[in-house]
Protein backbone atom coordinates (compact mmCIF):
# COMPACT_ATOMS: atom_id res chain seq x y z
CA UNK A 1 0.00 0.00 0.00
CA UNK A 2 0.61 3.50 -0.96
CA UNK A 3 2.17 5.74 1.81
CA UNK A 4 -0.63 7.64 3.50
CA UNK A 5 -0.58 11.36 3.71
CA UNK A 6 -0.14 12.24 7.17
CA UNK A 7 -1.37 15.93 6.41
CA UNK A 8 -4.46 16.67 8.60
CA UNK A 9 -5.51 19.09 5.49
CA UNK A 10 -5.54 16.69 2.73
CA UNK A 11 -7.38 14.05 4.94
CA UNK A 12 -10.08 16.34 6.50
CA UNK A 13 -10.78 17.67 2.89
CA UNK A 14 -11.04 14.32 1.72
CA UNK A 15 -13.45 13.40 4.14
CA UNK A 16 -15.68 16.56 4.08
CA UNK A 17 -15.51 16.45 0.03
CA UNK A 18 -16.73 12.59 -0.16
CA UNK A 19 -20.43 13.10 0.73
CA UNK A 20 -20.84 15.92 -1.94
CA UNK A 21 -18.78 14.37 -4.59
CA UNK A 22 -21.18 11.48 -4.15
CA UNK A 23 -24.91 13.59 -4.04
CA UNK A 24 -23.19 14.94 -6.92
CA UNK A 25 -23.61 11.55 -8.64
CA UNK A 26 -26.78 10.79 -7.32
CA UNK A 27 -28.04 14.10 -9.07
CA UNK A 28 -26.44 13.09 -12.02
CA UNK A 29 -27.70 9.63 -12.05
CA UNK A 30 -30.87 10.52 -11.66
CA UNK A 31 -31.15 13.83 -13.40
CA UNK A 32 -29.63 12.10 -16.68
CA UNK A 33 -33.31 11.78 -18.63
CA UNK A 34 -33.46 15.71 -18.62
CA UNK A 35 -30.13 16.98 -18.16
CA UNK A 36 -26.74 15.85 -19.52
CA UNK A 37 -25.26 13.10 -17.64
CA UNK A 38 -26.30 9.55 -17.23
CA UNK A 39 -25.09 6.09 -15.94
CA UNK A 40 -21.81 5.73 -17.29
CA UNK A 41 -20.80 9.40 -15.85
CA UNK A 42 -21.89 9.06 -12.61
CA UNK A 43 -20.70 5.44 -11.67
CA UNK A 44 -17.49 7.17 -12.67
CA UNK A 45 -17.88 10.24 -10.28
CA UNK A 46 -19.28 7.88 -7.69
CA UNK A 47 -16.07 6.01 -8.12
CA UNK A 48 -13.72 8.91 -8.01
CA UNK A 49 -15.34 9.34 -4.39
CA UNK A 50 -14.10 6.09 -3.26
CA UNK A 51 -10.61 6.28 -5.34
CA UNK A 52 -10.22 9.70 -3.18
CA UNK A 53 -10.97 8.07 -0.03
CA UNK A 54 -8.30 5.41 -0.99
CA UNK A 55 -5.93 7.81 -1.89
CA UNK A 56 -6.26 9.83 1.29
CA UNK A 57 -7.53 8.12 3.82
CA UNK A 58 -6.00 4.76 3.25
CA UNK A 59 -6.72 1.81 0.87
CA UNK A 60 -8.41 -0.32 4.36
CA UNK A 61 -10.63 3.12 4.72
CA UNK A 62 -12.08 2.71 1.29
CA UNK A 63 -12.50 -1.17 1.09
CA UNK A 64 -14.28 -1.01 4.40
CA UNK A 65 -17.04 1.64 2.95
CA UNK A 66 -17.79 -0.36 -0.19
CA UNK A 67 -17.23 -3.66 0.67
CA UNK A 68 -16.64 -6.76 -1.58
CA UNK A 69 -19.02 -8.89 -0.61
CA UNK A 70 -21.82 -6.00 -1.68
CA UNK A 71 -19.35 -4.69 -4.83
CA UNK A 72 -19.19 -8.06 -6.56
CA UNK A 73 -23.15 -8.85 -7.16
CA UNK A 74 -23.60 -5.02 -7.70
CA UNK A 75 -21.21 -5.76 -11.07
CA UNK A 76 -23.42 -7.95 -12.56
CA UNK A 77 -26.63 -5.33 -11.49
CA UNK A 78 -26.96 -3.36 -15.10
CA UNK A 79 -26.86 -5.83 -17.20
CA UNK A 80 -29.39 -7.75 -15.26
CA UNK A 81 -31.58 -4.94 -15.59
CA UNK A 82 -30.73 -4.38 -18.83
CA UNK A 83 -32.16 -7.62 -19.75
CA UNK A 84 -35.30 -8.27 -17.16
CA UNK A 85 -36.45 -4.93 -18.39
CA UNK A 86 -35.82 -5.62 -22.32
CA UNK A 87 -38.49 -9.18 -21.70
CA UNK A 88 -40.91 -7.58 -19.84
CA UNK A 89 -41.26 -4.97 -22.53
CA UNK A 90 -41.28 -8.29 -25.29
CA UNK A 91 -43.65 -9.82 -22.69
CA UNK A 92 -45.94 -6.92 -22.91
CA UNK A 93 -45.64 -6.47 -26.73
CA UNK A 94 -43.27 -4.42 -27.69
CA UNK A 95 -39.75 -5.40 -28.95
CA UNK A 96 -37.09 -6.03 -26.83
CA UNK A 97 -36.18 -2.63 -25.16
CA UNK A 98 -39.08 -0.53 -26.42
CA UNK A 99 -40.03 1.06 -23.34
CA UNK A 100 -43.16 2.63 -24.00
CA UNK A 101 -45.39 -0.75 -24.50
CA UNK A 102 -45.15 -1.52 -20.70
CA UNK A 103 -48.90 -0.59 -19.71
CA UNK A 104 -47.63 0.51 -16.23
CA UNK A 105 -49.14 3.92 -15.67
CA UNK A 106 -51.78 5.29 -18.00
CA UNK A 107 -49.20 7.61 -19.85
CA UNK A 108 -46.41 5.85 -21.82
CA UNK A 109 -44.10 8.79 -22.01
CA UNK A 110 -44.06 8.21 -17.93
CA UNK A 111 -43.47 4.82 -18.12
CA UNK A 112 -40.84 5.83 -20.72
CA UNK A 113 -39.14 8.10 -18.73
CA UNK A 114 -38.82 5.81 -15.42
CA UNK A 115 -37.85 2.59 -17.87
CA UNK A 116 -34.57 4.80 -18.87
CA UNK A 117 -33.96 6.04 -15.60
CA UNK A 118 -34.14 2.51 -13.96
CA UNK A 119 -31.89 1.44 -16.90
CA UNK A 120 -29.50 4.34 -15.86
CA UNK A 121 -29.21 3.07 -12.29
CA UNK A 122 -28.48 -0.36 -13.53
CA UNK A 123 -25.50 1.16 -15.79
CA UNK A 124 -24.60 3.58 -13.09
CA UNK A 125 -24.64 0.91 -10.25
CA UNK A 126 -21.94 -1.97 -12.64
CA UNK A 127 -20.10 0.95 -13.57
CA UNK A 128 -19.18 2.11 -9.86
CA UNK A 129 -18.78 -1.07 -8.56
CA UNK A 130 -15.99 -2.28 -11.78
CA UNK A 131 -14.06 1.13 -11.92
CA UNK A 132 -13.45 0.43 -8.03
CA UNK A 133 -12.69 -2.71 -8.03
CA UNK A 134 -10.45 -2.40 -10.60
CA UNK A 135 -8.62 0.31 -8.61
CA UNK A 136 -8.58 -1.94 -5.63
CA UNK A 137 -7.49 -5.06 -7.21
CA UNK A 138 -4.68 -3.03 -8.80
CA UNK A 139 -3.99 -0.27 -5.90
CA UNK A 140 -3.12 -3.73 -3.66
CA UNK A 141 0.21 -4.62 -4.74
CA UNK A 142 1.96 -6.59 -2.41
CA UNK A 143 1.14 -5.49 0.91
CA UNK A 144 -2.75 -5.59 0.86
CA UNK B 1 13.64 -3.79 -51.44
CA UNK B 2 12.36 -0.82 -49.43
CA UNK B 3 10.53 0.45 -52.21
CA UNK B 4 7.43 -1.78 -52.64
CA UNK B 5 6.20 -0.48 -49.04
CA UNK B 6 6.70 2.84 -49.85
CA UNK B 7 4.92 2.54 -53.16
CA UNK B 8 2.12 0.58 -50.95
CA UNK B 9 1.85 4.06 -48.64
CA UNK B 10 1.96 6.35 -51.07
CA UNK B 11 -0.52 4.72 -53.08
CA UNK B 12 -2.92 4.36 -49.71
CA UNK B 13 -2.22 7.98 -48.77
CA UNK B 14 -2.90 9.27 -51.96
CA UNK B 15 -6.24 7.41 -52.17
CA UNK B 16 -7.42 8.70 -48.64
CA UNK B 17 -6.56 12.07 -49.83
CA UNK B 18 -9.01 11.97 -52.56
CA UNK B 19 -11.75 10.47 -50.87
CA UNK B 20 -10.95 13.42 -47.81
CA UNK B 21 -11.49 15.85 -50.60
CA UNK B 22 -15.04 14.23 -50.85
CA UNK B 23 -16.12 14.48 -48.24
CA UNK B 24 -19.44 17.26 -46.21
CA UNK B 25 -17.69 20.54 -45.48
CA UNK B 26 -17.03 20.61 -41.56
CA UNK B 27 -20.41 21.02 -39.74
CA UNK B 28 -21.98 20.91 -42.96
CA UNK B 29 -26.09 20.54 -42.40
CA UNK B 30 -26.67 18.36 -45.77
CA UNK B 31 -23.90 15.76 -44.34
CA UNK B 32 -25.77 12.24 -44.44
CA UNK B 33 -25.18 11.75 -40.75
CA UNK B 34 -27.76 15.15 -40.20
CA UNK B 35 -30.10 14.02 -42.95
CA UNK B 36 -31.04 10.61 -42.21
CA UNK B 37 -32.92 9.58 -38.55
CA UNK B 38 -31.32 12.58 -36.93
CA UNK B 39 -34.34 15.37 -38.03
CA UNK B 40 -37.14 11.91 -37.08
CA UNK B 41 -35.17 11.81 -33.21
CA UNK B 42 -34.93 15.25 -32.90
CA UNK B 43 -39.02 15.89 -34.03
CA UNK B 44 -40.50 13.31 -31.79
CA UNK B 45 -37.82 12.11 -29.22
CA UNK B 46 -40.17 13.36 -26.53
CA UNK B 47 -42.89 12.30 -27.77
CA UNK B 48 -41.67 8.62 -28.44
CA UNK B 49 -39.18 8.22 -25.79
CA UNK B 50 -40.61 10.31 -22.65
CA UNK B 51 -37.36 12.01 -21.57
CA UNK B 52 -36.15 15.26 -22.82
CA UNK B 53 -32.22 14.63 -23.09
CA UNK B 54 -31.93 13.40 -26.49
CA UNK B 55 -28.51 12.33 -25.76
CA UNK B 56 -30.03 10.03 -23.19
CA UNK B 57 -33.28 9.32 -25.35
CA UNK B 58 -30.81 7.56 -28.12
CA UNK B 59 -28.34 6.46 -25.88
CA UNK B 60 -30.81 4.02 -23.97
CA UNK B 61 -33.86 4.00 -26.18
CA UNK B 62 -33.07 4.32 -29.93
CA UNK B 63 -29.50 2.36 -29.68
CA UNK B 64 -30.37 0.40 -26.68
CA UNK B 65 -28.91 -2.68 -27.87
CA UNK B 66 -25.96 -0.48 -28.25
CA UNK B 67 -25.79 0.56 -24.80
CA UNK B 68 -26.22 -3.02 -23.58
CA UNK B 69 -23.86 -4.42 -25.48
CA UNK B 70 -21.57 -1.64 -23.51
CA UNK B 71 -22.31 -2.86 -20.38
CA UNK B 72 -21.63 -5.99 -20.95
CA UNK B 73 -17.94 -5.43 -22.28
CA UNK B 74 -17.62 -3.29 -18.67
CA UNK B 75 -18.71 -5.81 -16.64
CA UNK B 76 -16.77 -8.30 -18.75
CA UNK B 77 -13.54 -6.39 -18.22
CA UNK B 78 -14.35 -6.12 -14.66
CA UNK B 79 -14.63 -9.97 -14.29
CA UNK B 80 -11.49 -10.30 -16.33
CA UNK B 81 -9.52 -8.21 -13.77
CA UNK B 82 -11.64 -9.86 -10.57
CA UNK B 83 -10.35 -13.43 -12.45
CA UNK B 84 -6.25 -12.45 -13.36
CA UNK B 85 -5.92 -9.65 -10.21
CA UNK B 86 -8.54 -11.39 -7.49
CA UNK B 87 -6.37 -10.74 -4.75
CA UNK B 88 -8.07 -8.28 -2.30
Amino acid sequence: MPELFEDVIVRTIARLLTPFIQLFALYVLMHGHATPGGGFQAGVIMAASFILIAIALGLQEAKDRVKQKVRLPMESFGPLTFVVIGIICIACGGYYLQYTTVPLLPSLQAVGAILISAVEVGIGVTVMAMVTTIFFSMAGGKHA
Amino acid sequence: MRLAPLMVVLIIGATLAIAVAGMPAFGSSDAPAYTHVVPRYLEKGVEETGVGNIVTAIVVYYRGYDTFGEVTVIFTAGIAVIALLGRE
